[in-house]
């Protein structure tokens, strides 16, 4: 069964659907409860202020579903317009793209740079001021950033030009 | 610093209809205000008391001026009151506000009351023109909160209230 709020999210769409249906249904003579956009509306015009008032109210789950058998088969199709009861789009993960080009002006502090997609890739870091990759311990990868260990790097107070590279 | 804007708003408790709580809203501090006091006019004149009492004469119900809220029983079924807070100072009216305020949660209590017996005895639903009078009660109260938000309508608004608490204590007729 859908929660309550679905329930109530979808009552008014199906009450349109449902009207929609009675003014069709009588041109294409089909059996249908001529009252139902009413009945759905009425019920759910009453559930609804308690619900906001109190969605814990006693009784709002079993009124709830009484609206969701009301609404049959224009509660399932509502679905198709509020977007309830389908299953949520993946979402594209914060993907990270290579190689990366930073400065000092990138670093928050003399020697630590944020970056949170970098943890977890094999990577190489190239310093422009040394003409040469960096090697480990060097570097520090952390799920917050990268840490340049070099003696002496400053990134406050000297210029540097770095190349971060994955390593596949 | 002078209150600038006096405000106030109300609510109706779910649980306990009878009460109402007066909330400030106002902007602005006035310290040398001393007290608050409630007046609530209905339609037909006369005045609300607490525990819906009606008076002829002027009723005051106080609010202690260190309290941003009261709550009052007031209410022995839905009704629409023309509200009026007066922030007082000594007994000098420093700054008075009014506002059309309806507490119609009796009806909608009742309306969840039935629907609550439907979902026990769906039958219900085929006889004594059930859904008929729900309609009814639901336009009603419809009309009843239009009257207030779109018309500032006092005697509108308790005409409607009025129809319906006439189908609620002859309920055995109508559901």
């Amino acid at each position: 069964m859908p929660t309550n709020a679905i329930i109530l999210s979808n009552a008014p769409i199906a009450s349109v659907l449902a009207g929609n249906d009675i003014s069709k249904g009588s041109l294409y003579g089909q059996r249908i409860d001529p009252l139902l956009d009413q009945k759905i509306y009425a019920t759910y015009f009453v559930i609804k202020k308690i619900y906001d008032l109190n969605p814990n109210y006693s009784g709002i789950t079993a009124a709830c579903l009484y609206l969701w058998e009301l609404m049959g088969k224009y509660g399932i199709q509502a679905q198709a317009y509020s977007g309830g009861g389908s299953v949520a789009v993946p979402g594209t993960t914060n993907r990270v793209f290579f190689p990366i080009y930073i400065t000092n002006v990138d670093f928050t502090t003399a020697t630590f740079y944020p970056n949170t997609s970098i943890a977890g890739n094999n990577i190489l870091i190239f310093m422009n001021e040394i003409n040469r990759y960096l090697v480990l311990p060097e570097f520090t990868v952390s799920a917050s950033g990268v840490t340049i260990n070099i003696d002496g790097f400053d990134a406050i107070n000297n210029t540097y030009n770095l190349i971060i590279e994955k390593v596949y | 610093m002078p209150i600038t804007t006096p405000n106030f708003s109300t609510s109706e408790s779910l649980s306990s209809n009878n009460l109402v709580t007066f909330s400030d809203t106002s902007t602005g501090d006035d310290i040398l205000l001393t007290s608050r006091r409630i007046s609530i006019l209905l339609a037909n004149g006369k005045w609300l008391d607490t525990g819906g009492v009606e008076s002829t004469t002027i009723v005051y119900h106080t609010w202690a001026i260190g309290d941003a809220s009261v709550e009052i029983n007031l209410l022995t079924k839905s009704t629409v009151g023309l509200v009026t807070v007066d922030w007082m100072t000594g007994a000098v009216d420093t700054y008075t506000k009014t506002i059309l305020c309806e507490w119609d949660l009796y009806d909608y209590v009742f309306l969840f009351g039935l629907l609550s017996t439907q979902t026990s005895y769906p039958a219900r639903t085929d006889n004594q023109g059930y859904w008929q009078n729900s309609f009814k009660m639901i336009t009603n109260l419809f009309q009843s909160e239009q009257a207030v938000e779109l018309m500032d309508d006092l005697y509108s608004s308790q005409a409607s209230l009025d129809r319906n608490f006439y189908m609620i204590s002859k309920q055995s007729n109508f559901f």
